[in-house]
């Protein structure tokens, strides 16, 4: 490869690696996994690149490698909270206490979720993703993501119960 | 007054956005190299050496006419000229003693042979070149990763890794209160993946002489969190083990790497300066990184460069017979250079007469000295202060053309290139 294609390369990482560590961390919901991912993807990115960099958005490649490398991937897969703990905060849906609690209950929502339907709620709502681009990245058709799309918000407030209690306060200033 | 948003869109996103309230952990440094070396690692698996084999029969067949002709036909000169001399003598910026290097090559490679006999049995542990530990961007320090086997499976196992909360996983609830062991205390925590397989399992060991550090191990795979390599019994039989102790000092941070591992270094040094013997230009001379595993640096008249050097395969920049130059960072293409005898820092380019674009390109990289921060070049990340030798300035079109027109140097790389690998 040309040095000046790695230096590129190199750039694209710096600029690339903090929403892309974001997004492999929503999808696993956590951090060391996530990174692992993204390296993984880096690693397929670099050897499409002189492709990559001539064709298509570099970014939207690599988004799309990182979800095909967390639906790939069962073998490092791991997250950070006992089923205990999740399970006693899921009591409590509608009144978690602590912004700690409440980062924990939003991970586990979204870990009861198939990891298909995880990455589809992720690029439409996270990602702002329409139901075409969502389908193209994850190889379905757009009925199977609409369909995930309303599963996935389904189960997000049967496990969550009202949503809003979830978000932070804003203040209306009207 | 309350206002949330009423469209579901906006209430989900805004729910997956609090999930970065908080400070997210430092990341993961050298991303970009690290890919680059397996994409390297794949290349010349797939058969890029033997294209380059081929290409370096037809250098050493042309080599005569580049030397009979130093001016290669241009009317330019590139003889090198009388040796510059020396400002000091090469042998001032070499590391007679232990380097920050010496020892994560020391650690990478005594650990599965200090740590396979302490844990349960069946149980296993090696080093993966392929897994080289990442660097952080924020100290330059190198932090290793080794491969576990188990009958369940394969687990990675980490030390001391920056990007993760000990003191978290210990407090998740209820928390891990300290038990006593041989010399200190240790905690250990389990904590299973909340879907299908998976664990991960922190330890600490926390000497009673608070001279010496605590020892931070980090375990995952996807396996049970029942089939963890080692529970809590088992890292307290480890750390009540006789053989704890050695391990404990390879860990140690303040322990210099060992005078076998340094002679190892020098021996490889020396077979490096052997194979580069017909390559480098007079005064100028190849070592190890002192702040980098698997790193080069050029040792000069006037101090050091980070070094690197490969075939170029998809190159077709410059012509046949021309050295071409571009500084390191600023992307721009390829340029012919004359022998104005400037030195500079960046990549020079050639493909020797009678080889062929892409296979038979050959170029190298001279960068600074190794240092850290959010925009230091991947290639030049490395401990700041663990090289005390001034920074060269370069080299100059000359030195690099004599480098690289050398007849054979093609396979004078790829043959460095494997041993500072291995």
């Amino acid at each position: 490869m040309k040095p000046e294609h790695v230096d590129e390369f190199r750039a694209f990482v710096m600029g690339s690696q903090g929403h892309l560590r974001r997004s492999a961390y929503v999808l696993c919901g956590d951090w060391h996994l996530a990174e692992d991912i993204v390296q993984t993807a880096y690693d397929r990115v670099f050897r499409s690149w002189h492709r990559i960099r001539a064709v298509d958005l570099p970014d939207a490649y690599a988004r799309k490698v990182v979800y095909r490398c967390f639906l790939d991937s069962r073998k490092w897969q791991r997250e950070s909270a006992t089923l205990d703990a999740l399970d006693a905060l899921a009591d409590r849906p509608s009144a978690p206490e602590g912004d700690a609690a409440v980062r924990l209950t939003i991970l586990a929502a979204l870990a009861e979720l198939a990891p298909r339907t995880r990455a589809v709620v992720a690029l439409r709502y996270w990602e702002d993703q329409s139901v075409e681009q969502t389908a193209a990245l994850l190889g379905m058709s757009p009925g199977t993501v609409k369909s995930m799309t309303s599963r996935g918000l389904t189960q997000l407030r049967e496990r969550l119960g009202d949503l809003s209690t979830l978000l932070p306060d804003t203040t209306d200033t009207r | 007054m309350t206002h949330t948003p009423d469209n579901p869109d906006l209430a989900v996103r805004a729910l997956i956005d609090r999930l970065f309230d908080d400070v997210e952990p430092p990341h993961r440094g050298g991303m970009a190299d690290v890919s680059i070396s397996h994409g390297a690692t794949t290349a010349r698996r797939h058969g890029y050496t033997v294209a380059g084999a081929a290409a370096c029969v037809l250098a050493i067949a042309a080599g005569a006419v580049v030397v009979a002709n130093p001016s290669g036909g241009t009317g330019e000169d590139w003889t090198l000229g009388p040796n510059p001399g020396t400002s000091a003598p090469v042998s001032a910026y070499e590391d007679p003693g232990p380097t920050y290097a010496d020892k994560v090559r020391e650690i990478d490679a005594e650990l599965p042979r200090l740590l396979t006999p302490l844990l349960p049995p069946g149980t296993t542990v090696r080093y993966d070149s392929t897994r080289r530990g990442a660097v952080s961007q924020l100290t330059g320090d190198v932090l290793p990763d080794f491969l576990l086997h188990t009958s369940a499976g394969d687990a990675v196992l980490q030390i001391d890794s920056a990007t993760t909360d000990y003191e978290g996983a210990f407090a998740v609830s209820p928390a891990t209160t300290p038990l006593p062991v041989e010399g200190g205390s240790i905690r250990a925590r389990t904590l299973p993946s909340a879907t299908a397989g998976g664990f991960s399992t922190w330890f600490e060991y926390k000497p009673t002489d608070t001279s010496k550090p605590p020892i931070h191990l980090l375990i995952y795979g996807s396996s049970k969190a029942a089939d963890s390599p080692l529970d809590t019994e088992a890292f307290r039989r480890l750390a009540d083990a006789p053989g704890f102790t050695a391990l404990a000092t390879l860990l140690n941070p303040a322990t210099p790497a060992s005078t076998a591992t340094v002679r190892q270094r020098h021996q490889l040094e020396d077979r490096i300066a052997t194979e580069t013997a017909g390559v480098l230009p007079p005064g100028f001379r190849l070592k190890l990184s002192p702040a980098a595993p698997a790193t080069l640096e050029l040792i000069g008249p006037n101090g050091v460069n980070t070094f690197q050097w490969d075939g170029s395969p998809n190159s077709t920049d410059c012509r046949t017979a021309t050295l071409c130059y571009r500084p390191e960072i600023d992307g721009v293409t390829f340029r012919s250079v004359d022998p104005d005898g400037k030195p500079r820092m960046g990549v020079y380019e050639y493909t020797p007469t009678g080889a062929k674009a892409p296979a038979g390109t050959v170029y190298l990289t001279v960068a600074g000295k190794p240092g850290v921060g959010a925009y230091t070049n991947p290639s030049n990340l490395g401990r700041p202060d663990s090289e005390p030798a001034p920074q060269g300035p370069g080299l100059t079109p000359q030195q690099a053309r004599a480098i690289l027109g050398s007849p054979g140097v093609a396979q004078v790389i790829r043959q460095v290139n494997t041993l500072i690998s291995s």
